[in-house]
């Protein structure tokens, strides 16, 4: 079973497009969706939110048409936005009694158990939490009604290393359950290295990539040569490539690379920079 | 429907305390001493108007839209909340108007009755009337140009009277009475009550279509 399935997936704004956008999320896997600002990340997942409408393309949610299950289905989606959308003069308990009205199996005690641990201040408002405070207020809710399915909207973006390692912690105790799956966009690849088992790579609305993070980093290499060293490997070989004074650095698919060169490892990070920017 | 009203609630029970608790109470000393509360239902109709409008713009504020559709909660929950809303602030007004109306009779010497009754009644039923015709606006086109459009809606009605006086000559409200002389007070409640029925019907369904089609980011 898979939690999402997004087929052939458009939506014209006129001045930027999703282009067919294909990505398959099995159950109880993590799969990062990253792209730079402005890629269309967060248009994905507002369409599979069903808070915008595709102008073509399926989206499947446990084998289902997403519009034909919502919102029935809402109740076990945990949803974090990039920004905290609780109205401000709330706190705390009135979080969580407006909540408990929302979802069948809202759990006060998960709640609050959550943000003893993120030692979020019960009695202040939420305009009085800074950035990072208000993103654990808003996992925390997310992750107190029994959800199945975590969608996570550049939920790390601008919290400081420390907070983002705690948060990772927690991801990775949720996905412990083989029913739970987690969709997490972030243009920070480093964090997604570290959960991830699939990589969505998303660049101007197409998608350049969707596979199993460790495949894909065992498929592809950085190869460091001259540039005569370069023109003669296969074509399709060379994913992207980046020149120096110095020589060449490419993108290559290890397979397709004569014995005898050196390639060394890349990163998320590396691959992502080389597909967007790396000459092809 | 009760998440987004308890949101409501919450919200607007802060804001809204201290600014309605000091208009009631000027309101109320001047409906006393000048022995006219038209001006104290005349506030109760803009507190009908405002709750509603302020609670959606506290909603942009925050773009609590953008979650609220992300949980458990149908697009046409979301529309009849605020609905209720207006609803829930029409009762609160007829029942505070009541009994501001009822001591200002003790005051005076005056038997309490069912009559104190009718005028925050009508009042309330000509707010939710206005609040039928800016609600589907403020779904459409945002808190911003939805207050403009009741503003429109309250100065087009209190501009009626004069420029017909001015322009041509007519005294609208001796049309009105002389049209609803033979019906009595309580028919034209009524006549107002079903009207309000039916326009909250019609926006309502006007609002939920308009929301269902609208795209949220």
């Amino acid at each position: 079973m898979n939690a999402i399935e997004i087929r052939d997936l458009c939506k014209d704004y006129g001045d930027f497009q999703l282009d067919h956008v294909n990505l398959t999320l099995p159950e109880g896997c993590v799969m990062g969706f990253i792209g730079e600002n402005g890629a269309g990340k967060s248009t994905t997942i507002h369409i599979l939110l069903d808070l915008i409408r595709a102008d073509s393309g399926e989206v499947l949610l446990y084998g289902e048409p997403h519009t034909s299950v919502f919102p029935a289905l809402k109740e076990d989606i945990g949803v974090v936005l990039d920004e905290t959308c609780f109205p401000e003069t709330l706190n705390l308990r009135e979080i969580s009694s407006i909540m408990r009205s929302a979802y069948k199996n809202w759990s006060a005690e998960t709640f609050f158990g959550y943000t003893k641990r993120f030692r979020l201040p019960e009695k202040k408002k939420v305009k009085d939490y800074s950035r990072g405070m208000k993103m654990k207020l808003s996992i925390a809710v997310a992750m107190s009604h029994g959800a199945r399915l975590l969608i996570l909207d550049e939920a790390t973006s601008g919290l400081d290393p420390v907070v983002r390692d705690e948060l990772l912690d927690l991801f990775f105790e949720f996905v412990q359950d083989e029913k739970h799956s987690i969709f997490i966009s972030s243009h920070i690849t480093s964090d997604l290295e570290k959960i991830c088992d699939y990589v969505t790579f998303l660049h101007h609305g197409r998608v350049l990539l969707s596979e199993e993070k460790d495949s894909l980093c065992e498929r592809l290499g950085i190869l460091k040569c001259t540039r005569e060293q370069l023109k003669e490997l296969d074509n399709q070989a060379v994913l992207g490539v980046r020149e120096s004074a110095f020589g060449s650095e490419a993108l290559v698919e290890r397979e397709k690379v004569p014995a005898g060169l050196m390639i060394e490892h890349a990163s998320l990070d590396d691959i992502i920079v080389f597909l967007s920017k790396g000459e092809h | 429907m009760l998440a987004l009203l308890k949101k409501d609630i919450f919200t607007l029970k802060r804001n809204c305390a201290v600014y309605v608790g000091i208009m009631m109470l000027f309101y109320i000393a001047f409906g006393i001493f000048n022995d006219n509360f038209a001006m104290y239902h005349f506030f109760f109709i803009l507190i009908t108007l405002m709750l509603p409008v302020t609670a959606m713009s506290f909603d942009e504020k925050c773009r609590w839209d953008l979650y609220g559709m992300s949980m458990p909660i149908s697009r046409r929950a979301a529309v009849l909340s605020k609905y209720l809303l207006t609803g829930i602030s029409a009762v609160f007004g007829i029942f505070f108007g009541t009994l501001v109306m009822a001591i200002s009779a003790l005051m005076h010497g005056e038997p309490l009755s069912i009559g104190l009754l009718a005028q925050p009644l009508a009042f309330a039923l000509f707010s939710v009337l206005i609040a039928d015709f800016a609600l589907p606006i403020m779904f459409h086109f945002g808190t911003e140009k939805g207050r403009l459009a009741m503003v429109l809606i309250i100065w087009g009605i209190a501009l009626v009277p004069y420029a017909a006086q001015k322009f041509a000559g007519i005294d609208v409200m001796s049309v009105l009475e002389g049209a609803f002389a033979g019906l009595g007070f309580g028919v034209f409640l009524l006549m107002l009550a079903a009207a309000a029925v039916v326009a909250t019907l019609v926006s309502s369904q006007l609002s939920i279509t308009v929301y269902q089609r609208k795209e949220l980011h």
